[in-house]
């Protein structure tokens, strides 16, 4: 039966290889998009995962924790706390030049950060920074009162330097109450999104207080008082606290207890929410994947029911000759199922070939590696699962028109 | 059936009564009196198709006997019923009314299950357009109401070559329908009716596609089955050479034996 069904499929060749390639475009579109999704959300994760923030807290809107550098402080001096990192994120930019370079300045967008605290927030330290900040403190801070001595330290981000010809060591200008102040370049960046689309999105790092002064978040200007906004404080645990889910819970619930106005999330928490939102992200790509397989089962079982009217005459044949229902469905079944499953193979290896082709344009242009999640065991897991149900459904109408083909009054036609 | 159940059914032919030999037929004897049974028995068919408004009576009350051995040949002008006697008798299409009786059984009320079977394992079909599957070789389509009935590939195709030696196609098993004249796809059709040891083989226009000489061939081939092996054989044809050598004819008009 898989001879004949198989020998059946070359009848007509042109036919047979038409929607073989429309099953191979199908299948090279799902599985490459299928592995894209996969490995975006892999590499995603493991950054978020290799970070080791342990406690993530936020205000619930922009600058939204006042205290920051308090905060932190009262964080750290918990038990089983090891690090406390506050830290300021600006949606508004600033500007920055080479010393003393006429024309319009660049604006990249200011992140502040108190150097010996925030290597918990920069995943892969070493892999994506060169050089470091040399004040680990924020002097600047002074207990409050904000005067205390500048660092003029800055880090950029490796497009920035690139496109001001800057290396560490070398001098910026930055915009300071409208007067240019010189900083020096201690070190640079290379943030998880990079690459063409992201090459014109700069990023500078300051000392967090410097950066407060310098966007008016240090004191409120009405009572004089600190103000000292930040936006997130990222708590990293010692080793006993993160490994023991008890005492993890316990000082989790502690910090939500002592700053019930914020917004406390465990690591877990954060990547579960990332985990969903990704999974959304995988969904709509093996939707958007499946719109293809779609069109090649259809093509496939538009071919097969052209198949079964040509063969009418035959299949009413091997009805007269005893040949079961059964037999005939499984004939017509195992030659969609053949073309799908040939497709889907070889169609795997093209997408193969497109996947490297996408990976290495998304590492291009927004900068993310994406390795290895082609052929991983849930990409098959699913790729193999669209393509049998796909192969099913598009098997299983044309192969039952054939089953009840009438054998009396298909041979009467055929004398006619 | 197991297959080796069906392998000694088939080799053996212990799924029919026959015996080679002189048919045991009565010419002209249609209401089946005598001591032996008909095999085949139409009391009272009537098969009408309707198309929209219009009723056509294919079978009007048709009542036949055939006999064990018998060459029955059946003639009658287009539309006059003959091929839907055909397909009533080989347990293709069911009668509207009236019985058929395949060894004293009635046939008509069986499930549709049960009619292939007994199309499978007792009775062969011959076609005016050979109907071989073209992506086969000869022997492969011999072998395939074998493989059907659960013979294994082994047997199937050592029964195949047999009898493909016996309808003169012995050194053509290995062709394919297209490289076959339209006689040596007849004979291969033959051959594939012959596959299961049937007791009966209804032909429909086995020579209407094909020269004189072929078609010579070909009715040699079917008399010599029932006068050798004791097949019972219903000819359907237009053509009167064909007719007269049948050991019986029958003329139909209007759904009607005359």
């Amino acid at each position: 039966m898989i001879s004949l069904a198989f020998r059946n499929l070359g009848r007509r060749k042109g036919r047979t290889l038409a929607v073989l390639v429309s099953v191979i475009v199908a299948g090279s579109l799902l599985s490459s998009t299928i592995g894209i999704g996969d490995g975006l959300v892999s590499t995603v994760r493991n950054r978020v995962e290799s970070a080791r923030v342990d406690i993530f807290i936020t205000g619930g809107q922009l600058h939204g924790i006042t205290r920051g550098h308090e905060i932190a402080g009262e964080i750290e001096e918990m038990e089983g706390v090891n690090l406390s990192s506050p830290m300021l994120f600006s949606p508004t930019t600033i500007q920055v030049r080479r010393p003393g370079e006429a024309g319009m300045p660049l604006t990249p967008y200011p992140v502040g950060l108190i150097p010996s605290r925030a290597g918990v927030l920069l995943p892969g330290e070493n892999d994506s920074t060169t050089g470091w900040f040399s004040v680990p403190d924020d002097p600047h801070y002074a207990g409050g009162s904000y005067e205390g001595p500048w660092t003029y330290e800055i880090g950029v981000t490796e497009a920035l330097a690139r496109d001001l010809n800057l290396s560490i060591g070398d001098p910026i200008e930055v915009m300071v109450d409208g007067e240019w102040r010189n900083f020096t370049v201690v070190m640079t960046y290379r943030p998880i999104l990079g690459g063409q689309a992201f090459s014109g999105v700069y990023l500078v790092f300051l000392h967090l207080s410097e950066l407060q002064t310098i966007l008016s978040l240090d004191v409120d200007p009405s009572t004089g008082a600190p103000r000292d906004a930040v936006d997130t404080i990222s708590v990293s645990l010692e080793e006993e606290y993160r490994m023991d889910r008890d005492l993890y819970v316990s000082l989790l619930d502690t910090i939500r207890e002592e700053y019930p106005f914020y917004d406390v999330e465990s690591k877990e928490e954060i990547v579960g929410e990332m985990e969903s939102n990704m999974a959304m992200a995988s969904a709509f790509a093996l939707a958007v994947g499946s719109v293809g397989f779609v069109i090649g089962a259809l093509f496939v079982s538009t071919a097969m029911l052209m198949a079964v009217d040509e063969r009418r005459g035959e299949i009413a044949m091997m009805r007269a000759i005893g040949i079961s229902g059964k037999t005939i469905f499984s004939i017509f079944f195992l030659e969609a199922l053949m073309i799908i499953m040939m497709g889907t193979l070889l169609g795997f290896g093209v997408g193969h070939l497109f996947y490297g082709f996408m990976a290495d344009y998304i590492m291009r242009s927004a900068g993310i590696v994406i390795t290895g999640y082609m052929g991983g065991t849930g990409m098959m897991i699913k790729y193999t699962a669209a393509a049998l149900a796909f192969g099913l459904l598009s098997s299983f109408y044309p192969a039952a028109k054939a089953s009840r083909t009438p054998a009396a009054a298909t041979l009467r036609e055929d004398v006619l | 059936m197991t297959r080796e159940a069906a392998e000694k059914s088939v080799s053996d032919g212990s799924n029919t009564k026959r015996t080679a030999g002189t048919p045991t037929s009565r010419p002209g004897g249609e209401s089946g009196g005598g001591t032996t049974p008909p095999v085949l028995e139409a009391v009272e068919v009537t098969k009408i198709y309707r198309m929209g408004p219009t009723e056509i009576r294919a079978l009007d009350s048709l009542s036949l006997s055939i006999y064990k051995g018998e060459l029955l040949t059946v003639m009658g002008p287009s539309g006059s019923g003959k091929t839907t006697l055909l397909n009533v008798l080989g347990c293709l299409d069911v009668p509207d009314s009236g019985k058929v009786l395949l060894d004293g059984e009635d046939v008509t009320r069986l499930p549709e299950k049960a009619r292939t079977r007994i199309r499978l394992r007792k009775i062969g079909f011959i076609f005016q357009q050979f109907y071989l599957i073209p992506t086969l070789t000869a022997l492969e389509n011999v072998m395939l109401p074998m493989l059907e009935a659960g013979l294994s590939r082994k047997r199937a195709a050592e029964r195949g070559r047999s009898l493909l030696e016996e309808v003169g196609m012995g050194d053509r098993a290995d062709h394919r329908p297209s490289q076959m004249s339209g006689g040596e796809q007849q004979r291969t059709a033959i051959a594939r009716a012959l596959a299961n040891n049937p007791e009966i083989i209804l032909a429909d226009e086995p020579t209407g596609e094909l020269d004189t000489t072929n078609a010579g061939m070909v009715i040699d081939l079917l008399r010599r089955l029932t006068a050798e092996e004791g097949i019972t054989v219903v000819v359907v044809t237009h053509d009167p050479r064909v007719a007269e050598k049948g050991t019986r004819t029958i003329n139909m008009v209007d759904g009607r034996v005359v």
